[in-house]
């Protein structure tokens, strides 16, 4: 059961009508874009819509190009059509935005190993191969809240970095594939 | 029988995404960087511009670091505000730290007082979410707590 509080957390105030720092920095569309790319289950255009707070029709129209582009999936198949992201072709982005950036190969396979190292101390200190078996230990005998804690806060934290080794290791791997264009296609003849 | 999901990870660009999303846009924000790195990428760092805060702030300059990790059912997340020239604090957490507080609880400490409620919010939306509570911060927790 959750407490809502009226004290000031929460800016939007819709009652007076006035835009917030949101509403001048945003359009529609790019709520829409928003929600779109972080829809944690699929989603029907009139959730979108008042999830980004945008009128029905341009939020079909934005789902819609954003179908054609590859960005989501629509689906036809039950009474309503829904909308549901492609995570992998996130993935793929942020390969590529690491291949793109500042650092070298030799940086992100050094990375790479700390946090596969990381790992490996997690699974010695506590006797486990998986954040799941970490958490089947918080109730064992000798476990503290304290501990316990700990010991979930470490299991989100394992999870996070098996995510991120396969996208840094997957840079590393299609280094070359991912390499951009520094010449024109004439140049390169 | 519905369309497979085409699968994959819901973290793979969530930092990439808030900082496109929200924390960019922000004209009081002055920089943006992933921490430890953009490779490790545990979390994210936005600083403020002192002056650019209404009240002004400074000289130091303001920090809003957000860590957050997409998982069911429920996101987990820290949003952290701390102005090192007055020592105040602001955090918004989904973090299962005070369950009596409901899933999501704001707490702020400044002068040696501290209070801590549950909120809601009104989206689902990672980017929105952080919406909500920077367009709280900056409209109504910063001037309340930093009178002229």
């Amino acid at each position: 059961m959750e407490v809502a509080s009226h004290l000031p957390c929460m800016a939007t105030d819709d009652s007076q009508g006035e835009p917030t720092l949101r509403d001048r920095e945003t359009t529609g569309e790019d709520r829409v874009r928003m929600v779109a790319h972080q829809l944690s289950e699929p989603r029907t255009a009139n959730w979108i819509a008042a999830e980004a707070e945008w009128s029905h029709e341009p939020t079909t129209r934005v789902l819609e190009r954003l179908v054609d582009d590859g960005v989501l999936y629509r689906d036809d198949s039950g009474p309503h059509t829904t909308y549901y992201p492609d995570y992998r072709r996130q993935a793929m982005i942020e390969a590529t935005r690491l291949r793109d950036g500042d650092h070298t190969v030799e940086e992100l396979t050094d990375r790479l190993a700390e946090m596969k190292s990381q790992i490996s101390d997690w699974q010695d200190e506590f006797g486990v191969d998986s954040p799941n078996e970490l958490r089947s230990t918080v109730a064992d005998d000798g476990v503290d809240a304290a501990a316990a804690e700990r010991r979930r806060e470490i299991a989100r934290e394992w999870d996070r970095l098996r995510g991120r080794i396969r996208i840094v290791g997957f840079a590393v791997r299609e280094w070359d594939f991912l390499a951009p264009t520094t010449e024109s296609p004439e140049a390169r003849g | 029988m519905s369309v497979p999901h085409p699968g994959g990870d819901p973290n793979a660009n969530l930092y990439a995404q808030l900082k496109h999303d929200v924390l960019d846009r922000v004209p009081q924000i002055t920089a943006v960087e992933f921490v430890p790195d953009r490779i490790k990428a545990r979390r994210l760092r936005a600083t403020f511009d002192p002056a650019r805060l209404d009240p002004a702030t400074g000289p130091e300059p303001p920090t809003l670091v957000v860590a957050w990790y997409r998982q069911e059912p429920y996101d987990w997340f820290r949003v952290d505000y701390t102005d090192p020239n007055t020592g105040f604090h602001a955090g918004w957490h989904q973090d299962k730290d005070h369950p009596d507080l409901g899933r999501t609880h704001f707490q702020y400490t400044t002068d040696g007082e501290t209070g801590r409620w549950g909120i809601d919010f009104d989206h689902e939306t990672p980017s929105l979410i952080l919406w909500e509570l920077v367009d709280s911060l900056l409209a109504e927790i910063h001037p309340t707590h930093n009178p002229l």
